[in-house]
């Protein structure tokens, strides 16, 4: 495994009797990024991580992380990890502090009060941390199971669906806290189905279906591939007409105002000029940018439809 | 090192488990709750107080405290058992335990060991309760809270507590494989509290079953151990002939070690899928 990459998959499978969870996935995590899993639900996701971690068994294949192979080095490869999976789970009867103690303990660290202290300071959890976890939060869980996580000062972090079930500001939080992990030059390993999520703090993303991978790259390349571009003129007409007579640009008339184009980004300066030639001003034109939306749901279908509402107007009529 | 982290973290949970604390109260108000029923009962004639004579002076009232006990130990032991390690699946912290520490034997072991000591404690604190309440039950009555002293008393009670060890070390394992196949504490409790009422009424109703399920020589230890001679008669009723204390212990020693062994190897091999 080189040593850029802090994980890397060799046809990992696994199969439960008859149902294929993951189908032989090689992915490759470079060291340091924000690797983005996607996947829709019952993708593989999950199994995946818990291959990693160790509390389910490959069927096929196998993967390196930080040089440690999953099944041959797992005692080398606990000091190296660490991890959510799903929402973090915690012995309720006890506070967020002996939590951590016992954790710990678990990992061979009998770190002292100073620096548990540390670490529920960096997470924000000062001021609770001997309250019972019974009377947390889930967005006080999430933090305290960050806090679980950094213990080992671990190299590489998975974190499996960590924003399900907070509220939106919850989920601004644990963004900027991930974001934070990443910055200390750790490899962070975020599954998650939240596009929008994976798009704001990924640098790296994979996709799979059915346990497979359907695309895998930076995600900076991936929603940079946009060709379509939409321009606004003082006459849609005109610019419609000069524009057809170039091939390739294919232009089409979306509205009244605007006019949606192929094109190069070199061409951009020619049309700019034709324009001008042509005493037509140009009012705005924009490049429209890949979603990891579209492309997920290009690689992976759409979802299932679902029955629509009847539409009613304001008289509480069904509208035609 | 490991192992006594490991060791630590699992006391750490064990002493503040609410449910062992509840435990614990139960045990100590069942023994507690007998011996003052015993004390209120020798006021009211001169065969209850002579019952009461016999039953709440020191070391007599161990005897009674014993007899609760070993009712109730293999219980006890398939409780603790199954709610130590189904807690883990039922709070979903294996997730958060394995990927620390892969070694999943040395994980069932110190809970084991935790749990030990904790049923030690457990049965420390109710002996201590079942002779201080017949003493002060013996008070009460005015018949003096020391009882004549027997060596051979100690002895006997000596050898059922050895039994009931015996007994709940058997069922405890029954409750750890119970738990692993089910996932699940209630799924292992259940198993492990029907397996003992089952296999005692089997027991009474067939020479096989005598012979072969370990209700019985479980029986046959702790009555010979103590010198208990109306279990050892039982014993020698049910099984139609004596049975040597060390053939009872090989087979209960054979269902324990068959126990551990599938509990072990289960909580090893199985995937903790969620």
């Amino acid at each position: 495994m080189s040593p850029e990459l802090a994980l890397k998959t060799y046809d990992l499978s696994k199969q439960y009797k008859d149902v294929t969870a993951v189908q032989r996935l090689n992915l490759e995590v470079p060291k340091g990024s924000v690797f983005g899993f996607l996947g829709p639900n019952g993708a593989g996701k999950t199994t995946t991580i818990r291959m990693f971690l160790g509390l389910v068994k490959p069927t096929g294949g196998t993967a390196e992380i930080v040089g440690c192979d999953i099944i041959r080095d797992r005692h080398r490869l606990a000091q190296k990890i660490s991890a959510i999976v799903e929402t973090p789970a915690f012995y309720d009867y006890l506070t967020g502090l002996q939590n951590l103690e016992v954790f710990a303990r678990f990992s061979n660290l009998p770190l002292g009060k100073k620096q548990l202290g540390e670490l529920i300071e960096q997470v924000g959890l000062t001021g609770r941390e001997k309250h019972k976890v019974k009377t947390y939060s889930l967005g006080m869980k999430q933090r305290l199971g960050i806090a679980a996580t950094l213990l080992n000062n671990p190299e590489v972090i998975f974190l499996d669906e960590p924003t399900n079930g907070l509220d939106p500001a919850g989920t601004v939080e644990m963004r900027s806290t991930i974001a934070g992990i990443a910055q200390a030059g750790r490899t962070v390993f975020l599954s998650s189905h939240l596009l929008n999520e994976v798009e704001q703090i990924c640098t790296e993303v994979a996709i799979v279906q059915k346990g497979e991978v359907k695309l895998h790259g930076k995600v900076q390349h991936l929603l940079a591939g946009g060709s379509t571009f939409r321009l606004k003129t003082s006459s849609p007409e005109r610019t419609l007409g000069i524009l057809s007579s170039h091939p390739g640009l294919s232009p089409v008339r979306e509205d009244a105002v605007w006019i949606r184009i192929q094109a190069e980004e070199t061409q951009i300066p020619w049309l700019i000029r034709t324009l001008q030639k042509a005493e037509i001003d140009l009012f705005q034109i924009h490049q429209e940018r890949n979603s990891l939306e579209s492309l997920f749901l290009e690689l992976t279908g759409p979802a299932p439809a679902v029955p629509q509402a009847t539409a009613l107007n304001h008289k509480g009529e069904q509208a035609a | 090192m490991m192992v006594f982290n490991l060791l630590r973290a699992e006391w750490h949970k064990t002493l503040r488990n609410p449910a062992n604390w509840g435990l614990l109260g139960a045990t100590v108000c069942i023994l507690g709750g007998g011996l003052a029923l015993v004390t209120l009962a020798g006021f009211k004639g001169p065969e209850q107080l002579a019952r009461a004579q016999d039953v709440l002076p020191f070391p007599n009232n161990l005897r009674m405290t014993l007899q609760v006990l070993s009712a109730i130990s293999g219980m006890l032991a398939v409780i603790f058992v199954a709610n130590s390690v189904g807690g883990e699946y039922a709070r979903d912290t294996w997730k958060m335990i394995i990927p620390r520490n892969h070694r999943r034997p040395a994980l069932i072991g110190v809970k084991l060991l935790s749990g030990l000591a904790g049923i030690f404690i457990l049965l420390a604190a109710s002996v201590l309760v079942g002779g201080l309440v017949g003493m002060l039950g013996a008070a009460v009555l005015k018949i003096g809270p020391l009882g004549a002293f027997k060596p051979e008393i100690l002895k006997a009670q000596a050898g059922a507590l050895s039994g009931m060890g015996v007994e709940m070390l058997c069922y405890g394992m029954l409750a750890l494989m119970a738990t692993v196949a089910a996932r699940s504490t209630i799924g292992g409790a259940m198993v492990g509290v029907l397996a003992i009422p089952i296999s005692t009424v089997a027991v009474f109703s067939s020479q096989l079953a005598a012979n072969v399920l370990p209700a019985l020589h479980l029986n046959n230890i702790i009555g010979h151990w103590s010198g208990n001679n109306r279990t050892l008669a039982m014993c020698q009723a049910a099984f139609g002939g004596e049975v040597p204390p060390t053939t009872s212990l090989a087979i209960i020693a054979a269902y324990t070690i068959v126990f551990a062994v599938c509990g072990f190897v289960l909580f090893q091999r199985r995937d903790l899928a969620g």
